[in-house]
Order: C-alpha cells, then sequence, then structure tokens
C-alpha cells in the first residue's frame, strides 16, 4: 500500500505512537543517509 | 488495524532496502541516490505531519475536559455550612474570632518577622470590628507604648501599607523605650477581649440563632449536612474527568501503575480472586468493599499524623482525672480559673492605676522622654512588671482553660474525631504540643501544619475516628483490620505495621482509582496515549 494512501483515522491511538515512532526513526536513518552520500559527492567532485 | 501499521513497517524495509541496493560509484549514480534520499524524505516527511497531526487532534479532544459543575457548587454549599458550623459551635468567641491564633504568633512572631507581627495586629483589629467593635488607638491603652505604636500601625494600615517606613521607624523607637513592646501588645489585646467578652459572646450567640433559624437545622444537623455535602463532593470527585487528568498529570498518579497485568495482580493480592472470573454482581460487591476500605485508610494515615494531639489529650485528661480523685475531699472555694481570673483583675486595675499616675505627653512622643526621665520612671517601670506578670497570668489562663475543657468537653464516650477537633480548636494549645512532639519545628511549619489539622477535621468525611471511643482498647488498625477480614479482603495485622501501611494504601488506591478510571470518560489506553504524548 502506498504511504499516502494510509488511513492513519483508522490507527488506534497506540498504533498511531507507534507508526510515529517508526517514521521518525526512519526519517533520522534517511538524514544520517543523506549527510554520507553528500560527503561522497563532495569527495567525488 | 495493526495491518496499517504493519504496511508502513513494511513499506520503510523497502524503502532502507532500496536506499541499500542502489550505486553510490560514480558521480551520477551519487546524484540519483541523493535525489531518491530527498523525495523519500519529503514522502514520509509528509506522512509524519500527518501523524503529528492526528496526535495532537485526539490529544486535544482527549483532554479537553472540563471540571463537573457540581463540584464547585458543592464546595460553595459546604463553605457556607462549614462558615455556619463555625458560628454555631461550642468553641469561645476567642477562638471563633481567631484570636487563639493571633495571640500565640503575636507572642512569637517579633523575634523572626516585623511583618507578620503587623498582619497580625491588624488581623484582630478586624476581628473585633466584624463583631461589631471598631478599635483604635485609643483602646490599645495599656501603655503608652503600645498606643503609640498602634497609632501609626492603624494609620497605616488605612492607607495600605502596613509595612511602610514609618511603622518600621516607630517600631525602632518604641522598641528602644520599651523592648517588651510585643508583651505590651500582646497583653493589649487581650484586655480588649475581656473588655468586650460579653458583647461578643452576644454577637456570636445572637448570630448562631439566627444563622440555624435562617437554615432550619440544629447544631448537629448542620454537622452532619456537612459531612454529607464532602461525601457527595468526594464522590464526584473520584470519577470526574478533569480530577483524574489533573492526578495523572501533576504525577501524583502513575500510568504505569494501571497497566491491566498491575491491576489483576493486585486484584488478587487483595482479594485471592480473579478479577477476570468474578460475576459482575460479585465484582460491584468487591470493588464497593474496596472503596469503602480506600476511604477508612486514607482517614488513618491522616489520623496516624496526628495522633500525637489526640495522645497528648488523653494523657493530659488521665492526669487531671487522677488529681481529681486524689483531691475529691478537699474542699476550696474558689477554683484555679476563677483565682486566676481575678489576678487578672487586680492586675489591670493595678496596671491603670499607675498609668493614670503616669503624665500624659503634651508635646508630642519625642519629648515624652524628658518627662519620664523626671517624674514617672519608677511607675513606667513598675507598670511595665505588671504588664509582664499580666502577660504570664493570661498564659497559665489558657493551660487553665484547657485542662477545664477537656475534663468538660471529654468523656468516655467521646470519639477520637472528638478528640482531635477539640486540640484543634486551640491554636495555643496545638502549637504546644507540635513543639513537644518535634522542638525543632518552626513558627511557619506550626502555621502549616495547624491549617492542614483543621482543614482534616473540618473538610473530611469521617467514617473511622468517629466511630472509635476513647475507652475503646482495641487499636484503630485493629478495627479496621478485622472488619474487612469479615468482607474476605486479604488483609493482616503486618500490613499495618509501620514499614507496610503505605504499601497497603497504595494497592488499594490503584484498583480503587482504576474501579474510577472505568467510570470516567477514559480508557487506560487513552490515559497511556495523553501520557506517552505528553513526553
Amino acid at each position: 500500500m502506498e504511504l499516502k494512501n494510509i488511513k492513519i483515522t483508522n490507527l488506534e491511538n497506540d498504533e498511531l505512537l507507534d507508526a510515529q515512532k517508526q517514521v521518525e526513526s526512519f526519517l533520522k536513518f534517511l538524514n544520517g543517509e543523506y549527510e554520507t552520500v553528500k560527503k561522497l559527492e563532495e569527495e567525488n567532485s | 488495524m495493526k495491518e496499517l501499521v504493519e504496511n508502513i513497517e513494511k513499506q520503510i524495509t523497502t524503502d532502507k532496502e532500496v536506499i541499500s541496493v542502489l550505486p553510490r560509484n560514480g558521480i551520477k549514480a551519487i546524484k540519483t541516490l541523493l535525489k531518491t534520499i530527498a523525495e523519500m524524505t519529503e514522502k514520509y516527511e509528509t506522512l509524519n505531519e500527518k501523524l503529528q497531526k492526528e496526535i495532537e487532534t485526539r490529544y486535544t479532544e482527549l483532554t479537553t475536559v472540563e471540571e463537573n459543575k457540581e463540584i464547585p457548587q458543592l464546595e460553595q454549599e459546604i463553605l457556607k455550612y462549614d462558615m455556619a458550623e463555625k458560628n454555631t459551635d461550642t468553641r469561645s468567641s476567642f477562638e471563633k474570632m481567631g484570636l487563639d491564633r493571633v495571640i500565640y504568633n503575636v507572642n512569637g512572631y517579633y523575634k523572626s518577622n516585623l511583618e507578620r507581627l503587623n498582619k497580625e495586629l491588624i488581623f484582630s483589629v478586624k476581628q473585633f470590628e466584624k463583631v461589631g467593635i471598631k478599635l483604635t488607638a485609643e483602646d490599645f491603652c495599656i501603655s503608652e507604648y503600645a498606643k503609640k505604636y498602634m497609632e501609626v500601625l492603624l494609620k497605616e494600615a488605612y492607607e495600605g501599607d502596613i509595612n511602610s517606613e514609618a511603622v518600621k521607624n516607630v517600631f525602632e523607637k518604641v522598641y528602644w523605650q520599651c523592648s517588651e513592646i510585643v508583651s505590651h501588645l500582646y497583653v493589649n489585646i487581650r484586655y480588649i477581649y475581656d473588655k468586650y467578652e460579653n458583647h461578643i459572646d452576644r454577637f456570636y450567640n445572637e448570630k448562631a440563632q439566627e444563622i440555624l433559624q435562617s437554615l432550619s437545622l440544629t447544631s448537629e444537623e448542620l454537622e452532619e449536612k456537612k459531612a454529607e455535602l464532602i461525601k457527595q463532593k468526594n464522590q464526584i470527585e473520584e470519577t470526574d474527568n478533569k480530577n483524574i487528568l489533573d492526578k495523572f498529570f501533576m504525577g501524583s498518579l502513575n500510568i504505569n501503575d494501571y497497566k491491566a497485568d498491575n491491576y489483576k495482580r493486585i486484584y488478587t493480592e487483595l482479594t485471592d480472586k480473579d478479577v477476570t472470573k468474578l460475576s459482575e454482581t460479585e465484582k460491584k460487591e468487591i470493588d464497593e468493599n474496596i472503596d469503602k476500605l480506600n476511604t477508612n485508610l486514607t482517614e488513618y494515615a491522616k489520623y496516624l499524623e496526628y495522633k500525637f494531639l489526640v495522645e497528648e489529650v488523653l494523657q493530659t485528661r488521665q492526669e487531671l482525672l487522677k488529681n481529681a480523685e486524689a483531691n475529691k475531699d478537699k474542699k476550696v472555694k474558689k477554683t484555679q480559673y476563677e483565682l486566676i481570673k481575678e489576678e487578672i483583675k487586680k492586675l489591670q486595675s493595678e496596671i491603670f492605676k499607675l498609668n493614670s499616675k503616669i503624665e500624659k505627653p503634651n508635646k508630642g512622643f519625642f519629648e515624652r522622654k524628658k518627662v519620664e526621665e523626671k517624674k514617672d520612671s519608677i511607675a513606667i517601670l513598675q507598670r511595665n512588671n505588671l504588664v509582664l506578670d499580666l502577660k504570664k497570668t493570661y498564659m497559665q489562663l489558657d493551660e487553665e482553660v484547657i485542662k477545664q475543657k477537656i475534663l468538660q468537653d471529654l468523656d468516655e464516650t467521646s470519639s477520637l474525631y472528638d478528640v482531635i477537633k477539640f486540640a484543634s480548636s486551640y491554636y495555643g494549645y496545638m502549637a504546644k504540643v507540635m513543639i513537644k512532639n518535634n522542638e525543632d519545628i518552626t513558627d511557619k511549619e506550626i502555621g502549616e501544619k495547624a491549617e492542614k489539622i483543621r482543614k482534616f477535621v473540618n473538610f473530611s468525611n469521617f467514617t473511622v475516628i468517629n466511630h472509635v471511643n476513647i475507652s475503646d482498647t482495641k487499636e484503630l488498625s485493629i478495627i479496621i483490620k478485622d472488619k474487612y477480614k469479615l468482607l474476605g479482603m486479604q488483609i493482616s495485622k503486618e500490613n499495618f505495621e509501620e514499614d507496610s501501611i503505605d504499601d497497603l494504601i497504595r494497592k488499594v488506591k490503584i484498583i480503587n482509582n482504576y474501579n474510577n478510571i472505568q467510570k470516567s470518560k477514559f480508557a487506560i489506553k487513552d490515559l497511556e496515549f495523553i501520557m506517552n504524548v505528553k513526553k
């Protein structure tokens, strides 16, 4: 299922918090990856 | 709904894999990877914003609760009946006016705080005004020092600043002329009360009649009505949404205590029953007993805090009874109380005789010193000594009044509540017993504790100590334990021991609060959600 299609209003309270935890953690991961790859870009240019 | 969370998790795993497999060699590949990460970030940020918004909406919806409107109405009613009770109970007018606290503080505060002394002096002036006696500096006639100080204090109080420079200056000046100025003020307040005692008694008698007539109640009915209102208020508060939420917010309740497993475990520990296997009727009955036990234990725990007061009164009573028994054949013309009263009258008369000899200042206060030095110094010295004697005699009178009241107001049928109520009625006595119980206690702490004791006495719905007589030899803890043991509760004498009682109270509270939460708008998981979001 596409993320944009997920009906978050259907989530239970605890699931909502759980989902946010997962998303925040993944965003942190993405941020770290972006920094790493950005450094790689600088090294290669 | 678990499926939706799983979908998010799956998507995150897939996206993580995409990033890990995308090539990172060569500037073109790197740029593609950066673009992919940026797009993903945007997608998840959008999701996160939606989640955050939904969380906030639900949090606001859950936490937007109003206090039950009946609570403030009941509080008003309770205060009305409390005020009526305070005006109609059996305390003397002195206590009704709050002068017991004033004179205790006036006697002690000056050593540490002039501001508090002034506050108490003005409070006493206002109290006299409430009973129809408008005091002026002329009423502070025990000495020229008392009068001079009150002249300035009353003037400044009228202008709204009882701690002005003028007050500080006059205190400084008067103090160096008479370092016992505060004792003079103390004696003067008591003298004013003595002078108007009959008028004040009449005022309270008429007021009491008027109040009882307007409420169409007797004193006993008034007390019962107030207790009933307190009970009603407590019951509503227990299941009130706002009250429950505030307790979690303020930390007096911890959400971890209210997990279903914890509830089930404690329930079994206290009742020896599996809560999940109880019928509705069985559970209702047990829960009602837990509610009562909770009320009884809360009262018991508070009582333990103030038990030292009860013990002191009862010990004094025993001594007085023993003395009375030993002296029963001795014929006395006058009681100690009557003798002290006579002594007070005599001292007052001597003081005013001397005062009339001491020349009145004609040329203003600061020129008075010259006159004193020449003519009046001996008379002033004598008068000042008599003021101190009068202060001591008043203090003896207070002790004698307590002794007399203990014998008059308490008998074998009196309850523990009667005793604590008795003790709480006399501020000076309460303070004395507190100091005996803890000699390091400060005046401020005495004030705070006295307020707590009076609040406990006046605003509790008593169910235990009002039923236990002072002649009862059984310990209070045993009385409570036996009752609930009969009802099937798993409590023992050991639970009431000093290092266990708090744990028992905590467990009973958890079960009772859990049951009350079920009656509110909240489910435990709502509260878990709220507390998690609040973190």
